[in-house]
């Protein structure tokens, strides 16, 4: 009876962690602190995985916020959307509305991003939830088809097409102008002022010079190409134009109350407090009452109708969460670099955050996450080894005759550098198969001593690392740090399938089961039945909302 | 006062007259059962008390509101719940999720936003489904999930996640059906220490063991029509209920 008591939740969150009013159990207070480090450290934490470069970190990290708001909408009502990433889009093209019109400060892009991707999400959302399943994606695959295509056909003015929307110094910025914000260093106002007046009445002129349809020795006169020599030619040929004014530069890329957004880890650590923040709404959320109805309209609909609930409702309201942060996240895309291209709301894109579900495993608040990480780092990482000297090292070093080794040397190709989508299609495979619950689930069926062994194994990595550069000056080959990994998954994928023989052989010869007492590693054991979340801190993180065997942590 | 009134309801399926001119009075805090043989319209007539069936003709009042022409959402939350012949559980849930679930919808209405607090935290909605689930017996199983009960005990979830919104009518379609001897008494044994509360029911119902020691008040149909009604003891010495039914079997034996 103490252990029912223990794995009472509502026990659980009357001792649990209060902040402004918020209520987490303490369990998941641990784990959004253990997130929050992990992520503020990942720079760090990715230097053995040569993955901790400004730009993969940062897409990391946003990408991270896209498929923690997508499993709101997949992992809790279990409605698989096709077409998030058209949201992403939405995002991104009113956050760099909202840089060229309002102001270069990146907190009113990050607010009216959502905004706008909500707002649209809203109606698209009210019909698709017509239909579940298989027809509810298509329905939301075609609208992100067809908001692809408008975006170079009827809103051309407003995307720019293929090259994509970027911020300039010309731009409006009404907010700016008003309060002297981000305008050239060195300047007064008035002078700037000055400057702008002249520079747009000659930005007239040449409209009304435009309106003329004029010719240059009988050609028309080529406007794409628009400088200072071009003006001096127009001007020769005869033309009404006067010399283009002096322009005050103003800068033009996004800032945070002064800090220009262009230094490395200043973009991602701005990135990385909006994903700690997401993923504690994403851990209230999922507590909340508003999170048990989304899980119940994941399992029965029908039963809310007679209860006096409105289902429909609560997967609406999810869906547009769900697309507020995709906005979020092509926000931050924009506030990051200053450019939306069209390519963000293609719907390859969508899959992406599909597939980062799954591999991480929906329905719990990191795994999204984990998902996030696995696919960028092979998108950024595995695509960017150079397969060719990979090739001759392993030509090299085999003995082998010519035709046996051409195969293996050559068998990299197709899974790493310009394959890395087969490598990872490869991956998504075998974790579909394999292990329908994702990274998660994997976590969940390892015995305590398993994860220990995985923990160990992936801290020595850090070890080797630290002392091969700090002691022996990188003179370890890198592939030598992995070796407790490589060995640990030996470990991991050989034990299940020993211990399976030896039940095997035990039940042929009818005798007791060898691993009877053992609860043999990854086989069957119930999720998190042996573990306790102060020995196993990474269990907090893992943590599956419906999963009422999870333990609570030893409280007083 | 008689709280659910049905008056002259007809449906029809092409050419099967299911319901044919049903009326039926229930009076506030009795137990009315609805008894008949097989294809009598039973299970018809309580669809379309929760707004799953449409009659073609007729109304139903409940407490005065018409109750046709609104959808099962609002059927609820006017107070009138049911109880589901096969368990419709939230599987992936635990029991006391389960029981919270229409406990929010009672005290939040059809749909509310609020995902910054705790549901655990709510204690009064806690407290309501925590002693919904010790109604029916099941306090000890709270954490377990849904899936993995029994099918008596998820019979009598089900039972709880009605009990815990306290609608003022509930409908029992076929409480016992199906069930063993022992749990079939277990279950009269919960519904009249539920009675006790006085909450108005409609049972419906094959087993007379069953309506016999639960009902105040029995209406019996048979081809669409109620052909009696009446307390117990009028129904068991009704000769045309004998004839069209119980052929001699009251559940007394």
């Amino acid at each position: 009876m103490t252990a029912q008591l223990s794995n009472n939740p509502a026990a659980d969150i009357d001792n649990g962690f209060s902040f402004l009013g918020l209520r987490m159990t303490r369990r998941d207070a641990m784990g959004a602190a253990l997130f929050a480090v992990a992520i503020l450290l990942l720079p760090l934490l990715m230097l053995p995985f040569n993955g901790s470069a400004p730009s993969t970190v940062y897409q990391i990290a946003i990408f991270g916020i896209f498929a923690i708001g997508f499993n709101i909408l997949f992992g809790l009502t279990g409605y698989l959307s096709f077409g998030h990433a058209a949201f992403v889009g939405i995002g991104s093209y009113a956050a760099i509305w909202s840089l060229k019109l309002l102001t270069l400060n990146i907190i009113p892009a990050l607010i009216v991003g959502p905004i706008a991707a909500g707002l649209i999400a809203l109606p698209i959302g009210w019909l698709t939830l017509r239909r579940s399943g298989i027809y509810f994606s298509i329905l939301t695959l075609a609208f992100s088809i067809m908001l692809f295509i408008m975006a170079f056909s009827v809103f051309k003015d407003i995307t720019n097409g293929q090259d994509g929307q970027r911020t300039s110094q010309f731009d409006v910025r009404v907010i700016d102008d008003v309060f002297g914000w981000n305008q050239p260093v060195g300047k007064t106002r008035d002078e700037v002022t000055a400057a702008n007046a002249a520079l747009s009445e000659w930005n007239r002129e040449l409209a009304a010079l435009k309106r003329t349809n004029p010719e240059i020795n009988g050609r028309p006169v080529d406007w794409g190409t628009l400088n200072d020599f071009t003006i001096k030619n127009m001007q020769e040929a005869g033309l009404q134009i006067s010399t283009r004014p002096d322009q005050l530069a103003r800068p033009s890329i996004p800032e945070f109350f002064g800090t220009p957004m262009n230094r490395g880890y200043t973009n991602f650590y701005i990135c990385a407090v909006v994903l700690i923040l997401t993923y504690i709404f994403a851990t209230l959320l999922r507590q909340s009452s508003f999170g048990l109805m989304l899980l119940a309209v994941k399992t029965n609909q029908t039963r809310m109708d007679y209860m006096g609930l409105k289902p429909k409702r609560y997967t609406l309201a999810a869906f547009v969460i769900s697309a507020m942060f995709a906005g979020l996240a092509g926000a931050l895309f924009v506030a990051m670099d200053p450019n939306a291209p069209p390519d963000r709301m293609e719907w390859t894109e969508s899959g992406k955050v599909v597939i980062m579900n799954i591999l991480g495993g929906m329905g719990s608040v990191v795994g999204p996450f984990i998902g996030a990480l696995i696919v960028k780092y092979f998108g950024n990482i595995i695509s960017s080894i150079d397969v060719s000297r990979l090739t001759h090292t392993i030509e090299e070093t085999l003995p082998f005759p010519a035709f046996i080794e051409w195969p293996i040397a050559h068998l990299p190709h197709l899974f790493v550098g310009e394959g890395w989508e087969l490598g990872m299609g490869l991956v998504f495979m075998l974790m579909v198969i394999f292990l329908p619950g994702g990274g998660v689930s994997l976590w969940q069926r390892w015995t305590r001593r398993t994860k220990r062994l995985f923990l160990i194994s992936f801290g020595l990595i850090y070890v080797i690392y630290v002392i091969d550069r700090f002691l022996l000056g990188n003179a370890l080959p890198g592939w030598t740090m992995f070796l407790p990994l490589v060995a640990f998954v030996v470990y991991a994928i050989a034990r299940p399938i020993l211990s399976w023989r030896a039940r095997q052989a035990a039940k042929r010869t009818g005798g007791e089961d060898p691993n009877a007492g053992d609860s043999a590693a990854g086989k069957d054991p119930a999720p998190g039945s042996d573990d306790s979340a102060v020995a196993d801190p990474v269990a907090v993180l893992t943590r599956k909302p419906t999963d009422p065997s999870a333990p609570a942590p030893a409280s007083a | 006062m008689s709280l659910l009134t049905v008056n002259g309801i007809k449906k029809s399926f092409g050419g099967l007259k299911a319901l044919n001119d049903v009326n039926l009075n229930v009076e506030e805090g009795t137990v009315h059962a609805v008894i008949g043989p097989n294809g009598a319209g039973k299970s018809t007539l309580l669809h379309t008390f929760v707004g799953k069936l449409k009659p073609d003709e007729g109304a139903i009042l409940f407490n005065g509101d018409a109750v046709l022409g609104k959808d099962p959402t609002q059927i609820n939350q006017l107070g009138i719940s049911r109880v589901f012949q096969t368990p419709e559980i939230f599987a992936e849930l635990s029991m006391l999720e389960n029981v919270m679930i229409p406990a929010l919808a009672k005290e939040d209405g059809t749909f509310t936003i609020n995902p910054l607090g705790a549901a655990m935290n709510r204690r009064s909605i806690r407290e309501r489904a925590e002693h919904a689930l010790e109604d029916v017996g099941l306090a000890d199983k709270m954490h377990g999930t849904a899936a993995n009960q029994s099918r008596g005990d998820k019979r009598r979830l089900e039972l709880a996640m009605c009990l815990v919104q306290n609608p003022r009518l509930l409908l029992l379609d076929e409480p016992t059906a199906g069930m063993s001897r022992t749990d079939t008494n277990n279950t009269i044994e919960l519904l009249q220490k539920i009675h006790s509360r006085g909450m108005t029911k409609v049972i419906i119902e094959h087993d007379m063991h069953v309506v016999f020691s639960l009902s105040t008040r029995i209406s019996v149909m048979a081809q669409g029509a109620v052909i009696e009604e009446g307390t117990p003891e009028q129904i068991k010495a009704s000769a045309r209920v004998q004839e069209a039914y119980l052929a001699g079997n009251t559940g007394e034996e």
